[in-house]
């Protein structure tokens, strides 16, 4: 029995050196392997699924307050905290380190696996963003 | 675990927690196509709390405890809570449904009710 995916797929021939050959021989799926490559070299891969077209449910994780001996939030930045891992979840986003900053404030950086979403820092008044990629 | 919801919010269930929690961890048990088994109270889902202590001072009947704090009569408690992060499906963030001004003879008589003799078990 053929996969269906061979019907929606073309067929493409290059050429190796012969190390590079033996190598991908070696692989278990080699066309899923060229394929994600290919996308990652050519910059078209949707970051989200890696270009399989699913995403996959993803759990943000979040500093722990005690471990990190993080200061006491106020009311204003409670809130901002909340619109920040609302935003974290919409994009997908895996991370929201937060970390002690002077005077009484906590720095976040929200990433998404390696890539960096929003940094800034979560003060009394409110949240002041530092940057974004 | 770091914040725990003991019997004290039993048929009270202010929402004021739910409110304050900047990561929407407090939860009430709603499964779907049965009722719940488990107490009228909110629960804390202990593998997301990140401890902000936001909710503990809003409680109006003191229920939220840290749970290095949890008196000894409300331990049984602990675990009800690990339920929420045992079975995240069966547990939804609920309306905040503020209720009235909560008086200091009424947060007494609750936590008497809960910890004197003869006290209800579940």
């Amino acid at each position: 029995m053929y996969s269906k995916m061979l019907y929606v797929k073309t067929r493409v021939t290059f050429r190796l050196p012969q190390d590079l050959a033996d190598d991908l021989r070696e692989l278990p799926n080699q066309t899923r392997f060229v394929e994600a490559a290919l996308r990652e070299a050519l910059g078209v891969a949707c970051p989200l699924c890696q270009g399989s077209g699913r995403c996959q449910p993803r759990r943000l994780t979040i500093s722990n307050f005690r471990r990190r001996a993080l200061p006491a939030l106020e009311r204003g930045s409670a809130l901002e905290l909340r619109r920040l891992v609302r935003i974290g979840r919409e994009l997908s986003a895996t991370s929201l380190e937060l970390e002690r900053s002077a005077p009484g404030g906590v720095a976040f950086v929200l990433t998404r696996g390696s890539e960096v979403l929003l940094t800034g820092q979560l003060e009394r008044s409110g949240v002041a963003e530092r940057g974004e990629a | 675990m770091i914040f725990v919801i003991t019997r004290l919010c039993r048929d009270c269930v202010d929402g004021a927690c739910v409110e304050a929690c900047p990561i929407d961890c407090i939860v009430e048990h709603a499964p779907q196509g049965r009722p719940s088994e488990l107490p009228n109270q909110l629960f804390i889902d202990p593998d997301q709390c990140i401890g902000c202590r936001m909710c503990e001072p809003v409680c109006p009947w003191q229920a939220i405890f840290e749970d290095t704090d949890v008196p000894f009569a409300f331990q049984e408690d602990i675990e009800l809570n690990a339920i929420a992060g045992a079975r995240p499906a069966e547990f939804v963030v609920p309306k905040a449904r503020l209720t009235r001004q909560i008086s200091a003879e009424e947060v007494l008589a609750n936590q008497l009710k809960w910890t004197q003799p003869g006290r209800p078990t579940k």
